[in-house]
């Protein structure tokens, strides 16, 4: 195994380390770095506006150049934040608390140095996360027959409608609304039209790229011109004096305080996996994590290190994460995953279990890829500090060209007039869904899994009539088990008082009910970790119980 | 200025007509003689699903009980002035763009656009010109030279 990942690292070396692409991947970079830095324009918004030109590129350029951008962007608000204050994206409010107050104090230097290496050092161990368990899931994953890859997607889907703002109910017809928008056209299996009305323009159906632009960058950008009083606002004025960044003094903070680094940083590993829930999570739950382990000693909210190094960490880390679950199983975990499996399907790449086995050299692209970007990140933040900190003087409607970017990105990637109908349709309708507080994340996995989750469904029914195979097999039944809890989380988490004791049951029941396929597996791994869920879940049952006696007496 | 409860029951109405209209088209649906699986089996399971949900959102919208997490409030029409001047500005540079090409229509979609949502004095209408200029004008020659798209020129332009 090792001998193979040295033989396909050593394959693609020579092809990535090459002028052209070390010219794109520090491109991406600084891209990302300067959008990073606007708000109102996000890590995904810039993703899904480079995509269609990375068509006339090779994948490994391709790749470099959306990873530089993806890293870039993640850790370009924390100038923005730490220096003036204000968040370039919900991601980064956590780190305002504590970096914008050590800033305050006049120690803007120092804390930008702080999230930096905090940011470095995160991306750093999901990247580790990545490398060990994307092929280890994906081994897990060659075991997967249709019905058990039909129900993971299932989970998928429910799980994004469940945890997404809003209530269940629109997660849920998002979701609907997502696989009904992308069966519009031929069925790729028996070429037969479907809601097309008899117009031949609908026979091909929606780009679902055209889709993504319209309904995540356009409508975000409609939705954000709104506010009158914010479009002509600039971030601020004044003049701010920046020294350099303390490199060796921050570096040496994220070392001392590197348990929390390490927290961190799983739990946006963690977070990553979990289809839907992004950066803004991992940030907000990692720091709200250690300010519950905080010593006495350490005060959050005044300039605690601890309190700026957790959600960058976090943040970062949760990139690792959904890269992983994308490599391992093809399954895109958030928007940011969305747009990078278009870009791999753009390139005739379907990510699935087999995806690092069968493709070597863009699977270690992107695991160089990661690397490198992080390593520039860091590079190019240092050096480009005082000319990102001249953005705050960018007043918010200038970023409306958005829209001229959206337009020229469907334009460069469908080739036709009536791709821009498509876009302004579909940016309408991504407008209409945010006025009513739909969550959009769903609707977008939705579309993007209406071909697999359909054709896993069809092979399923063609290879056996047996309908009880779905729900039968160890791997359909894990999944299965979780979509029911993962519809039931709403519930769980609005349960009153009265209801309080089934609710301490949540956890206990699920573990209960997990050991069930783990020990049909039959495999020693699996029933030793069944064994683990049925232990952790009494114990976990019973103190749940002895505290609500404890309450009710 | 509507409430937005009532936005909401609106909403959920829209949502049962589409479900209707989404019944009929899917009925449609040939089922080809040697397709062991029919393909409009799919699509039903997807509509029977976004009916269901349309139904329950219909009821939540009647009762009040539905919650959402988009800004609460009322809102006059002056919040929708920007989006609506966005939206007939693009229509119009979408219908410009055979006539007039990328670069015109593209600068004129985004002076107009940034002078209609943010300044209008000297020095923005300027500043307007150049950020809108510069920016049609890089995609333009991007597109032209580095990435080698085909674009269509205008008819009138000739570029």
């Amino acid at each position: 195994m090792l001998g193979q990942a040295v033989a396909n690292l050593g394959e693609t070396i020579p092809l990535f380390f090459t002028l052209n692409n070390m010219i794109l991947i520090s491109a991406g970079v600084l891209f990302g770095l300067f959008v990073g830095a606007i708000p109102g324009f996000s890590t995904s918004m810039a993703l899904v506006l480079l995509l269609p030109f990375t068509f006339g590129i090779n994948p490994i350029n391709g790749l470099s150049l959306m990873i530089g951008v993806l890293i870039g962007s993640i850790s370009g608000g924390l100038v923005t934040t730490n220096i003036l204050g204000i968040a370039s994206s919900s991601s980064s409010i956590p780190s305002l608390w504590d970096g914008h107050t050590l800033s305050k104090k006049g120690e803007g230097a120092y804390s930008v140095g702080i999230a930096l290496w905090a940011s470095f050092f995160g991306g750093m161990i999901s990247w580790a996360v990545l490398v060990t368990f994307a092929p280890m899931i994906a081994r897990i994953g060659l075991q997967f027959g249709p019905w058990d890859f039909f129900a993971l997607m299932v989970f998928s889907l429910t799980i994004a409608a469940s945890v997404s703002s809003g209530t269940m109910t629109k997660g849920l017809l998002a979701t609907g609304l997502g696989l009904l928008v992308a069966l519009v056209g031929r069925d790729p299996i028996s070429g037969v039209n479907r809601f097309t009305f008899d117009i031949p323009f609908l026979t091909s159906g929606f780009e679902i790229l055209v889709v993504l632009i319209g309904v995540f960058a356009f409508s975000q950008r409609l939705y954000d011109m709104q506010d009158r009083e914010r479009t002509h606002r600039s971030m601020g004025g004044g003049s701010i004096r920046f020294e350099g960044i303390p490199h060796l003094r921050a570096v040496k903070t994220n070392l001392q305080n590197w348990p929390t680094l390490l927290r961190s940083s799983l739990i946006g590993v963690f977070i990553g996996v979990v289809p839907a829930l992004g950066g803004n999570v991992s940030s907000i739950l990692a720091y709200d994590q250690e300010r519950k382990l905080a010593r006495p000693e350490q005060k959050f909210g005044e300039g605690e290190p601890a309190g700026i190094i957790a959600p960058e960490a976090a943040n970062n880390a949760d990139a690792g994460g959904s890269l992983t679950v994308l490599m391992a199983l093809g399954i895109p975990g958030d928007i940011v995953s969305v747009v990078l499996l278009a870009a791999l399907t753009l390139h005739n790449v379907a990510p699935s279990p087999m995806f690092i086995t069968d493709h070597p050299t863009i699977a270690y692209t992107i695991y160089i890829s990661f690397l490198v970007a992080s390593i520039l990140m860091v590079f190019f933040q240092s050096i480009t500090i005082r000319f990102f900190l001249l953005l705050r003087w960018v007043p918010d409607y200038l970023i409306n060209l958005v829209l001229f970017l959206c337009a020229m990105g469907v334009f460069v990637w469908a080739g036709t007039f009536d791709s821009l109908w498509v876009l302004l349709l579909f940016g309408l309708f991504g407008y209409a869904m945010r006025s009513l507080g739909f969550p959009i994340a769903p609707f977008i996995l939705g579309a993007v899994l209406a071909e697999p989750v359909e054709v896993n469904l069809v092979r399923s029914l063609s290879s056996s009539a047996d309908v009880s195979l779905f729900f039968i097999r160890p791997w359909a039944m894990l999944f299965w088990v979780l979509t029911l809890y993962s519809l039931l989380f709403p519930l769980y988490h609005s349960m009153g008082r009265r209801w309080r004791i089934i609710q301490s049951l949540y956890y206990p029941s699920l573990g209960l009910l997990l050991s069930i396929p783990l020990f049909m597996m039959g495999s020693f791994g699996a029933a030793i970790a069944g064994l683990l869920f049925i232990l952790v879940s009494v114990w976990g049952g019973y103190t749940a119980m002895q505290r609500q006696k404890a309450i009710q007496n | 200025m509507i409430s937005r409860t009532r936005v909401e029951v609106i909403a959920a109405l829209v949502l049962c007509v589409f479900c209707g209209i989404g019944w009929q088209q899917a009925l449609l649906i040939r089922h080809p003689r040697l397709v062991e699986v029919s393909p409009g089996l799919f699509p039903m399971v997807c509509l029977a699903f976004v009916s269901i949900c349309s139904v329950a959102y219909l009821i939540q919208a009647f009762s009040g009980t539905v919650r959402s997490e988009a800004e609460e409030g009322e809102r006059g029409a002056l919040w929708l002035l920007n989006p609506a001047i966005c939206i007939v500005l693009f229509t119009g540079f979408i219908l410009a763009l055979p006539y007039l090409g990328i670069l015109i229509s593209g600068t004129a979609f985004m002076v107009l656009l940034f002078s209609f949502t943010g300044r209008r004095d000297a020095k923005g209408l300027i500043t307007n010109f150049l950020v809108a200029f510069g920016c049609s004008a890089t995609m333009w020659a991007s597109m032209r030279w580095i990435f080698r798209v085909y674009i269509p020129s205008g008819s009138l332009t000739g570029f």
